[in-house]
């Protein structure tokens, strides 16, 4: 898989690796640890439709780890070279300046570019394995800065291993290619917009013969409307088959639970379990006794009408913000 | 691998909560239009709040979720801000925008940006692209548990009318 993610990056750039491949391969040599963390996305859902080939959905089985993205890995002082973090859905902002290295072979100029990332989720989190190149790493390691006016504060703050919250990409020039800052910041946008289309073309299904941003743009386009348009239909046929809406939820939570003691709030591995024998299988006179039996736990949870049932269930733990409290009102306005 | 199991069993979370409260307040009989009604609107805050307010998406669709409901002075009065700022910035767009775009991926963004709750707002298009793929998760979480539930459901309703 990931070799074949290689090769087709390697098909659109030169033999040299393109930017932001080397960024991976320096991130890679420098936390070889870092795995994927959501390795395994797709071939999950392919697991929970359980083989069910929706025409329009097209492969379910995406199998693939994918996904761009960025780690935080310790800076290297000698490298001088801040670690980059996760993609945010902050704010992005950028920052540019150049910087002379010495090289071993001393053929290539390198420019460094900044990219400030501010806020970390985690459902954002993406990462792309690439397989590490020596001789990139090479090159990278043996790479040394000159500091300039701008460039000082930033390395002495990589300096001190420690990583940091705002973090830097760090971006060489190829051979031959234009150095100008502006140019090579152009181009690692580029490069990233065609990575993320790459990626949309891993998660919209059935894209892989499309090149071209229209064309691309249709099938999300497409995709995204008919996610909305099941998503209508399958409302509707919840709302055929229970004479409550909130009936059909107290089966999945009875599957949920039954397995273990009562709880509020089901645990990760109770939903898992729930999800994994989702169907025709085990527990339906298990479901029936239980079904009623379990009516009350979810009752209660909206009985006691204080926020902390509700908050403790939004937040998981993490102190209740503006937009807990905004759902929460809106929660409010829905019941009271 | 369970980043995404994390991300349904977030969504599950928060749409029991949602449609308990809804069946609530709520009067019985409903028909079928208005239980599906609230079973997608339900859905849609559930997958919004499961995401936090970090991406545009999941505040235009809250925000435009709390205009459906029955507009009770509290909830108004809290959610006024956001709604309004998403409203009225909506509204310049337009204005602005009157234009029909000619080239093809200019007038596919605009579709897009149509389709994304909040896309509107989104100026760069490189973000616009990151907050689709995001809001492209979250659909297909809920498109997954919404057809896990109904298949469970079919199965079940099968069973109760036997008993009956």
């Amino acid at each position: 898989m990931n070799g074949a993610i290689e090769a087709d990056l390697l098909l659109d750039y030169n033999t040299d690796m393109s930017v932001l491949e080397r960024q991976r391969a320096h991130l890679k040599y420098l936390n070889p640890g870092f795995d994927s963390p959501l390795a395994g996305f797709f071939s999950d859902s392919s697991m929970i439709n359980g083989g069910v080939i929706d025409g329009f959905l097209g492969t379910d089985g995406l199998n693939l780890p994918m996904i761009y993205g960025q780690t935080t890995v310790e800076g290297d002082p000698r490298l001088s070279i801040s670690p980059e973090t996760m993609i945010g859905t902050g704010n992005f902002k950028k920052r540019k300046f150049d910087t002379e290295t010495k090289d071993c072979d001393g053929k290539k100029k390198k420019i460094l570019m900044m990219n400030r990332e501010d806020e970390v989720e985690e459902e954002d989190e993406k990462s792309k394995l690439t397989e590490q190149n020596n001789g990139s790493t090479k090159s990278i390691k043996k790479m040394k800065n000159k500091a300039k006016k701008e460039e000082n504060s930033y390395s002495n703050d990589s300096s001190k291993v420690t990583i940091q919250k705002t973090d830097y990409i760090h971006v060489r020039a190829r051979r031959g290619q234009a150095t100008d800052s502006h140019s090579i910041a152009e181009r690692v946008r580029r490069e990233k917009i065609s990575e993320r289309m790459k990626f949309l073309q891993d998660l919209v299904p059935g894209c892989d013969k499309i090149t071209g941003k229209a064309g691309m743009l249709d099938e999300i386009i497409n995709y995204v409307q008919s996610l909305q348009r099941q998503i209508e239909f399958l409302s509707m046929k919840l709302a055929v088959v229970n004479p409550r809406p909130d009936f059909d939820m107290d089966d999945i939570f009875a599957k949920e639970v039954a397995s273990t003691p009562m709880t509020v709030v089901p645990s990760p591995e109770m939903v898992n379990s729930g999800y994994s024998h989702e169907m025709v299988n085990s527990g339906y006179s298990n479901e029936m006794v239980s079904s009623g039996y379990l009516h009350f736990n979810p009752m209660q949870q909206v009985d006691t009408t204080s926020s902390d049932p509700l908050s403790s269930c939004f937040n998981n733990g993490q102190a209740p913000s503006m937009w807990d409290s905004h759902v929460q009102n809106l929660y409010g306005s829905l019941g009271v | 691998m369970s980043s995404y199991n994390m991300v349904k069993q977030e969504f599950i979370k928060k749409w029991i909560t949602t449609l308990h409260i809804l069946d609530c307040s709520v009067e019985h009989p409903l028909n079928v239009t208005e239980r599906k009604n609230a079973i997608k609107l339900s859905s849609d805050i559930a997958m919004a709040a499961a995401r936090s307010s970090s991406t545009v998406w999941s505040r235009a669709l809250i925000s435009r979720s709390g205009n459906k409901t029955a507009n009770k002075p509290m909830a108004r009065r809290v959610l006024k801000k956001a709604r309004n700022r998403m409203k009225n910035r909506c509204l310049t767009l337009r204005r602005n925008g009157n234009f029909t775009a000619k080239s093809g991926v200019r007038r596919r963004t605009e579709l897009l940006k149509r389709l994304v709750p909040g896309g509107e707002l989104i100026e760069n298009k490189d973000y616009l692209i990151r907050e689709t793929l995001d809001y492209i998760v979250y659909l297909r979480a809920q498109v997954d548990v919404m057809r896990t539930v109904a298949a469970v459901d079919s199965v079940t309703g099968n069973l109760t009318n036997d008993n009956n």
